[in-house]
This record gives structure tokens, sequence and C-alpha cells, in this order.
């Protein structure tokens, strides 16, 4: 009988969770909220958050040991002639010590998952300083997002773009935020 | 091996069963279809992380399904023949298949070890970061543990069916 229980328990779980896409509530802040400028590296130089003012920003800070992650990459990658299209600047990051758990440096991801993207000016990818963890990562998600409006304003905070594609969509071609 | 096919033979014998295995294979097959590839979706299993399946996720579904809907019909008959049956290890061997993919790379972790280190200040999100990044380094480990457990479970029910282990309660 407990087996059925757990049996039953299970696959309300996983049917469960086909709606878990934005159930959580990642943003540190009360959406919208003005996005703090912190410093990132990028191309072995610092560049702050406030160079990107006036562009729709999507900040998006990964592991590179993370599935999601990569998947994730791979499927933006592919959108990119829409991204193009409608301006978006995506800064590619990676966590700060990679979250803390070992994992290729931003280059070799990029290299391997990625490599199309190399010469394009709305991808700035690198390394996401202590200080941007701290800011905009503080409980180590392996993949988050940040859609910041052409004002600095975090609009949206998600994950997993491959199951949230939708959100990045519509803050893209300016539907909804 | 001998002992697992000779108490399947048993129990599959009686049509009961064979809807039991037959309704519980499909199910579990699209549950695990669903769910494997969920490490590429955040942790959200749904029909859309399909096309997130690869052969070796395809294969793990498969094993787990066919092992789950022969271990199923073991636990009833024993159940039902008044015996005691073996559930600790079928029950690791569905939770390690289940939740690896789902905790490997979602939200889920970092919020609930953020919510335990406001209790607890030594279990900083770090601790999180480790359990995350060992399940996304090592899935394929982890499923193939799974299954070994859903199969040592299966060994365990099969050779009370064989041996009529009287129920001890």
């Amino acid at each position: 009988m407990k087996a059925l229980s757990l049996t039953t328990a299970l696959l309300f779980l996983s049917f469960a969770q086909s709606s878990m896409a934005g159930f959580f509530d990642l943003a540190p802040e009360k959406l919208p909220y003005a996005a703090p400028d912190v410093q990132f590296i990028s191309n072995s130089k610092p560049h702050s958050l406030k160079e990107y003012k006036g562009r729709k920003v999507m900040l998006w800070l990964f592991s590179t040991w993370c599935h999601t992650c990569i998947a994730s990459v791979r499927l933006m990658r592919d959108k990119q002639p829409t991204w193009e299209k409608t301006g978006l600047v995506i800064i590619a990051l990676r966590n700060y010590k990679n979250g803390g758990y070992p994992g290729p440096d931003m280059a070799t991801f990029m290299k391997k998952v990625a490599p199309q993207i190399k010469n394009k000016k709305n991808w700035i990818t690198g390394e996401a300083t202590e200080e941007m963890d701290q800011q905009f990562n503080a409980k180590k998600h392996p993949d988050i997002y940040f859609l910041i409006d052409e004002n600095g304003v975090v609009q949206n905070v998600s994950t997993a773009p491959t199951a949230t594609m939708k959100k990045i969509l519509n803050f893209a071609h300016g539907t909804s935020r | 091996m001998n002992t697992i096919i000779n108490a399947v033979r048993t129990v599959l014998g009686i049509r009961y069963y064979q809807w039991i295995a037959g309704i519980g294979f499909p199910v579990f097959l699209v549950l695990y279809l669903i769910t494997l590839p969920a490490s590429y979706t955040g942790g959200y299993s749904s029909f859309a992380a399909l096309k997130y399946l690869t052969p070796t996720l395809v294969g793990f579904s498969v094993l787990m399904a066919a092992l789950v809907a022969l271990l199923i019909p073991l636990v009833v008959y024993l159940i039902k023949q008044g015996r005691k049956s073996s559930k600790s290890s079928a029950t690791g061997g569905l939770l390690v298949g289940f939740l690896t993919p789902i905790l490997c790379c979602s939200p889920i972790l970092p919020i609930v070890i953020s919510f335990i280190a406001s209790l607890l200040p030594m279990l900083g999100g770090a601790f999180g970061v480790r359990i995350q990044g060992f399940i996304a380094t090592h899935q394929i480990e982890l499923f193939i543990t799974a299954s070994l457990l859903l199969l040592f479970a299966l060994y365990q029910n099969a050779k009370k069916v064989i041996n009529g282990v009287q129920c001890g309660v």
C-alpha cells in the first residue's frame, strides 16, 4: 500500500512540475527595481552595467557545469537573428568562481557550446565579479537571468531559458515585462 | 537472474498482474521520458522537455520504467498474499531516478538551502552548489545507481515470491 501511495505521490509531483516554470520568485527585490551598477570582467577588462544603459539587456549568470545552461546557451545562439532584429544585448557571465563548483572557464565553454557567437556585437561574455555575485545571485542559483530595460530597470528575473524563452522573447519584442 | 525470471513468470501468469504491469510500463515510461531531460530545462518536467531527450536518457527511461513495471506487480502480489515486501530499495531507486534531473539545475535547492542557511548560518549557499554540481556532473552514475536499486528491489521481492516468506507482522 505504501508503495502505491509513493507511486501516486511521485506521479503527482512529476506532473505538478510541468506548471512550475515561473513559480519561484527569484528576484532579490520587488519587481521592477533599478539594476545595481556593478562591474564584471569581459576580455580581461572590467566593464560596468551602466555602459549598456539605453539598450535592452539580458544579464545572464550561469555555471558551466550546469546542463540547463548548456542547453539554454545553444537555444539562445539559435535565436540570434531575433536578438539582432530586436537589439537585445546578452551579457552572459560565468558565476563568480563558477558558483563554487569546478567547471570549464567561460572562453572554453563558449568555444565548445556556441562558437558562432564569438564576434557577435550583441553578445558580451565573461566572468561575474564577487560584487556582482552578491548583488545579483546571493542565493547561488546555477542559472539566473535578469531582463533590464533601456532605463536600467530590472523588469523580470527568471531561470532556464529553455523553459522560459517566452519571457525573453516578449521582453525583446517589448510586448510584456 | 533465475529467481527474478521465475518470480515474474509466477506473478505475471495471473491476468490481474499482467494488467498492472501493462498499465505501469507506459505510465512510468512517459514519466521518466519527461522527467529525465528536466536537467536541461531547469528542473521543469513537461512534454516540452521531450526535445532534450538523448539516446542515453531514452535508454534509462525504458530500463527504469520496465523495472518499475515488473516490481509493482511483485509488491502487490506479496501484499495480497499477506507477505512482507521489500520497499526501501525500490523507494530509493524511484527517488534517485526522479530527483536527479529535478534537482540538478533548478532553483529548488538554492531556495531550500538559503532558507536552511537563514536558520543555520554555517550552511551557506555554497553547500547547495556542491550538491547541484555533483548531481550535474555525475548524472549518468546516479541513473545507474537508481537502476541498480530497482534491480535489487526486484531481486529481493522475487526471492520472497519464490521462497514464500511469511509476513512478520
